[in-house]
């Protein structure tokens, strides 16, 4: 277990360190540099200079780079080229923003989905079952921009019941004002929910058909013994795989979410960074993204591994 | 009494002598089709639309009067016209512009269309060559390109996205029908799906090789090459459809997603997920700017769901449930 867990680490290093090359890679020919962006259109080539000397862009790529890895193995991400401030301090509080997003809307939208894809699959064929699944195609077909915007024209200017958008005061918490935080959690969870309810319905439906179901079923056992001891475990063996590929989605939709409703998360600097070229933050929130994602893969792959006894006692 | 069998005494294989038993093509794909309707209701929803959606693509004239992507209603300036409610000649209303709604959302099909058919034929050619290779050229070839998918699979595909797409624009040039915007958004989507979906391929390629009509091909001493192109492909074939079919819904998607953001296709090309970038300021007061384009995007995604669907069902019941 320690073998696989140092192996998964040390891989996971190697993703990131390439992640953050190719990201590096590709910033270096972006159009245009913060330079130009700070400046705007009244930048004279003199101007645009000094600046560019000033904040250290004229030195060769390859340099920056190697000085900006000793600094994140040391923790210190840089300062962003267009609030000078450290990325570390900027960034800190909308990760937390975020976390409190996606972890809200994982928690909600991943065992409601799985309890509904259950109740679905055992009862394949009836009304209730074909009404999920409906509602669940539905809402994998609604992408989140547009789910968003139905649920700010009903709930915030029809009903005026929810603000349309979730600012967050500079230094408090999303938490202090929970309101604001309903119809971004809302929006990721319907996604979310179509996917893995879909996923445990069919194969519950599969397991439901197997040999070692029938034989519980033959046995004796009470219903609720066969669906949940024997159908469900192996059931969520391939519901696992498809939530970890999810989370990837999710964190994409964070993107999303947060832009419609001008939520400061992660993904609102990722596409402030982007738009006004200030490389050092887009570096870190790309990383920072790509941590996360690489975490998921491997809580995935150990929640994996624990219910799926093959696995769990061969290692 | 007595008398010999009769015997196929022409020397042509009993097979052709059923030549004429067939029904013609046409008949028969009519057939299929009304089979098709019956079992996949839903499927065969999603495959008109999805017609409907291609001729728009082809021909918009057929569905609005204003002849062409760059008449005076859809590209002008109206100030007088702006904002105004869904009527009689303007279908959907008119936008901030005084453009009208209705023919912007006929013309998006056709960027829609475009962009999703191509990165599903560039994106899932790029995944076969890829798997096909990784499972059969195996060793250093397989280690190294497996690198790269864990890579392409630890980026999520938005982030990927507006980043290759905002540095890499402006070094495209335009090609055919597909504006330089267009097309940089076909090519950065099909490598992100062509090297993460080549993962899948890989498997199914390696399952293939253990059967056994591989195994007699090579005991028969066919080449690499031939196994590839005579016993993999086209067993592989079916698998490759149904996730193509399955991924144009996603493609567009993630067009309309890139557009919404302002990365994607640029003004004056005509895109759904800008459309609804524009509505967004008028949100409240004109929520028809908003509506509509939003019903585009859900009805084209939820079709191309459906109608994937309903052909993996058809062709490989084996692959329900698998996305």
């Amino acid at each position: 277990m320690l073998r696989f867990l140092l192996v998964r680490f040390s891989l996971i290093f190697i993703t990131l360190a390439v992640v953050s090359l190719a990201i590096f890679g590709v910033t270096e020919v972006l159009p245009g540099d913060v330079a130009e962006a700070i400046l705007g259109k009244s930048r004279t080539p003199g101007a645009l200079e000094t600046l560019r000397e000033q904040m250290g862009l004229d030195r060769p790529a390859w340099q920056r780079y190697v000085e900006w890895i000793f600094g994140v193995l040391q923790g210190d991400l840089g300062n962003s080229l267009v609030q000078d401030r450290p990325v570390t301090e900027i960034l800190g509080s909308r990760l937390q923003n975020s976390l409190v997003l996606a972890v809200t809307a994982f928690l909600i939208s991943v065992p409601s989905a799985i309890l509904v894809g259950v109740w679905a699959g055992v009862r394949q064929g009836s009304n209730a079952d074909h009404t999920v699944s409906v509602i669940s195609l539905v809402a994998i077909s609604l992408p989140e921009f547009v789910t968003g915007f139905i649920l700010i024209v009903i709930f915030s200017s029809t009903l005026g019941w929810l603000p349309s958008s979730s600012l967050v005061m500079p230094g408090t918490s999303p938490l202090a004002r929970p309101v604001i935080l309903i119809m971004p959690i809302a929006t990721m969870t319907a996604v979310l929910f179509g996917y893995v309810m879909r996923m445990t319905r069919a194969n519950v439906i599969e397991a439901l058909n197997t040999n070692y179901v029938r034989t519980a079923i033959l046995k004796g056992l009470p219903r609720w013994q066969v669906i949940w001891r024997h159908a469900v475990p192996n059931a969520m063996l391939p519901t696992i795989a498809v939530i970890s590929i999810n989370v990837g989605w999710m964190l994409g939709g964070l993107i999303i979410v947060e832009s419609v409703f001008a939520y400061p998360g992660l993904g609102l600097s990722l596409i402030n960074a982007v738009n006004r070229r200030d490389l050092p933050m887009l570096q870190a929130i790309s990383l920072l993204i790509a941590a996360t994602y690489a975490i998921s893969n491997l809580l995935a792959d150990l929640a994996y591994a624990w219910l799926n006894p093959r696995i769990r006692i061969s290692s | 009494m007595n008398q010999p069998p009769v015997v196929n005494q022409s020397r042509e294989p009993a097979l052709y002598l059923n030549r004429n038993v067939n029904p013609p093509l046409l008949v028969a794909i009519l057939k299929s089709g009304g089979r098709f309707i019956k079992r996949y209701p839903l499927g065969a929803i999603g495959g008109v639309t999805i017609i409907l959606l291609v001729l728009m693509a082809i021909v918009p004239q057929l569905f609005t009067p204003l002849a062409t992507q760059t008449s005076d209603h859809v590209i002008g300036v109206h100030i007088k016209d702006r904002f105004l409610s869904p009527n009689s000649t303007a279908w959907f209303g008119t936008n901030g512009l005084g453009r009208d709604m209705y023919a912007r959302l006929i013309y998006g099909a056709r960027t829609a269309i475009m962009i999703g058919f191509g990165a599903v034929l560039l994106g899932k050619t790029l995944s076969t060559t890829l798997g096909i290779a990784s499972a059969f050229l195996g060793g250093w070839t397989d280690v190294i390109l497996q690198r790269f998918v864990e890579v392409f699979q630890s980026i999520p595909t938005i982030l990927f996205l507006i980043i290759a797409v905002v540095a890499f624009e402006p070094k495209i040039p335009d090609f055919g029908p597909l504006s330089s915007d267009m097309l940089i958004i076909v090519i950065c989507v099909s490598i992100d799906t062509g090297f993460q979906s080549s993962r899948t391929v890989r498997g199914v390629a390696l399952a293939l090789r253990e059967e056994t009509y591989v195994e007699a091909a090579v005991s028969l001493g066919a080449t690499n090459t031939r196994i590839m192109r005579q016993h993999i492909l086209p067993n592989l074939f079916q698998y490759v459809i149904v996730s193509a079919s399955l991924f144009v819904g996603s493609a567009v998607l993630l067009e309309s997603v890139l557009s919404f953001l302002g990365y994607g296709v640029q003004p004056p090309n005509p895109s759904w997920g800008r459309e609804l970038n524009d509505a967004r300021e008028e949100l409240a007061r004109y929520p028809h700017l908003a509506f509509f384009p939003g019903l585009f995007i859900f009805l084209t995604v939820w079709s191309f769901n459906m109608f994937g669907d309903a052909l993996r069902d058809k062709l490989d019941p084996r692959l329900r449930g698998t996305s």
